[in-house]
């Protein structure tokens, strides 16, 4: 990272407390305090925080990004627990947002949190999208899918695809007109898909930390995001895949 | 009329709906992706609940089914069901899959 741009665009510093909790990071190659300075000046918007969100979030709050969305309505199920780990035993039956709040606020109690206790949908989709710098699409249902990645088109707003079934899991980054709209590949609800599908805590955990690596290198400006690419793994047999979308 | 076998993997729903990782398919036929899918529909019909409709022959199908990508040596085909095949391909089925 070139330590001007945090300095031309007035970029907020790093407190010493900053310093201090991000030093591992601070010296990757190309990231830098620059980097950590884009990080902390920078909102996500995390469509559900099950499976896949709760862990996006999770590392997100640990890497220092500024401010999270958070979009998820619905109370704690015990069916939740074998994967959505900001959720625990005790808050079944309550509301699942605020569950996310409470613990990613233990892990990073100065990150900013909006708490938004709906799915989204295409009623709020332009409003929740306009006020991110970046999208990360963890959610179960296409309807919500497609009502986003519109808005997010819309305003040119990156967006993170990460999904997973059984033991597969896939990701990709959506930026049209770099790259191809998602609704190229997913033109209309597909027909067969069910809310509730097969799968293990720990795919949903593996394709999610890399959701939130692309995020970050989205948002810090280094790396080589997975534009007009598929990464693919089956943990079934441990093969991966970069598939070529364009 | 040339021989055109083929073989698809299949992931995700398909595979877990199929209970097979890969399928021979003979599109001698129609050597299109409509073919494939038609040939797939008829050695599998239970695919049907993953391809949105009834296919028993490649005219039925006048759009690839949505959400679902095929690929061909790690590259996406376009979404044309008139996309030829060739004898020896072997194509990837991938319906999109979800977070949750």
């Amino acid at each position: 990272m070139n330590e001007s741009y945090a300095a031309e665009h007035q970029l907020p510093e790093l407190s010493d407390e900053e310093r201090a909790l991000r030093e591992w990071q601070l010296d990757v190659r190309d990231f830098g305090e620059s980097g950590q300075r884009r990080l902390q000046a920078s909102t996500v918007l995390i469509s559900r925080v099950g499976g896949l969100g709760s862990v996006v979030a999770y590392e997100l709050a640990a890497a220092g990004v500024g401010r999270l969305i958070l979009a998820h309505a619905g109370n704690v199920q015990p069916s939740d627990l074998n994967r959505q780990l900001l959720m625990t035993h005790d808050w079944i039956g309550k509301p699942r947002i605020e569950s996310a709040v409470r613990r990613l606020h233990e892990l990073n109690p100065h990150m900013q949190i909006e708490a938004v206790s709906e799915n989204m949908s295409s009623a709020n989709a332009a409003d929740l999208v306009s006020r991110a710098d970046c999208i990360v699409d963890a959610a179960p249902l296409f309807e919500e899918r497609l009502a986003m990645n519109d808005a997010a088109e819309a305003r040119g707003i990156p967006v993170v695809e990460a999904a997973m079934y059984e033991l597969e899991a896939s990701l990709t980054v959506i930026h049209p007109p770099e790259t191809l709209r998602f609704r190229d590949l997913v033109p209309e609800v597909p027909p067969g898909w069910k809310r509730r599908f097969p799968v293990f805590g720990a795919v949903s955990g593996t394709v999610a930390c890399m959701a939130a690596m692309e995020a970050i290198k989205l948002l810090a400006g280094f790396g080589t995001p997975l534009k007009n690419r598929l990464f693919r793994m089956d943990l079934r047999s441990m093969h991966t895949e970069v598939l070529r979308l364009r | 009329m040339t021989q055109c076998i083929i073989t698809v993997e299949l992931t995700g729903q398909l595979q877990h709906h199929l209970q097979h990782d890969q399928l021979t398919l003979d599109c001698s036929q129609a050597p299109t992706l409509a073919g494939a899918l038609a040939a797939l529909a008829v050695a599998a019909p239970t695919c049907v609940e993953i391809l949105g409709k009834a296919i028993t022959t490649p005219e039925q199908l006048t759009a690839l089914p949505p959400g679902l990508l095929i690929m061909r040596q790690q590259t996406m085909l376009p979404r044309d069901p008139q996309t030829a095949v060739t004898d020896g391909d072997h194509l990837t089925l991938l319906p999109m899959i979800s977070g949750g």
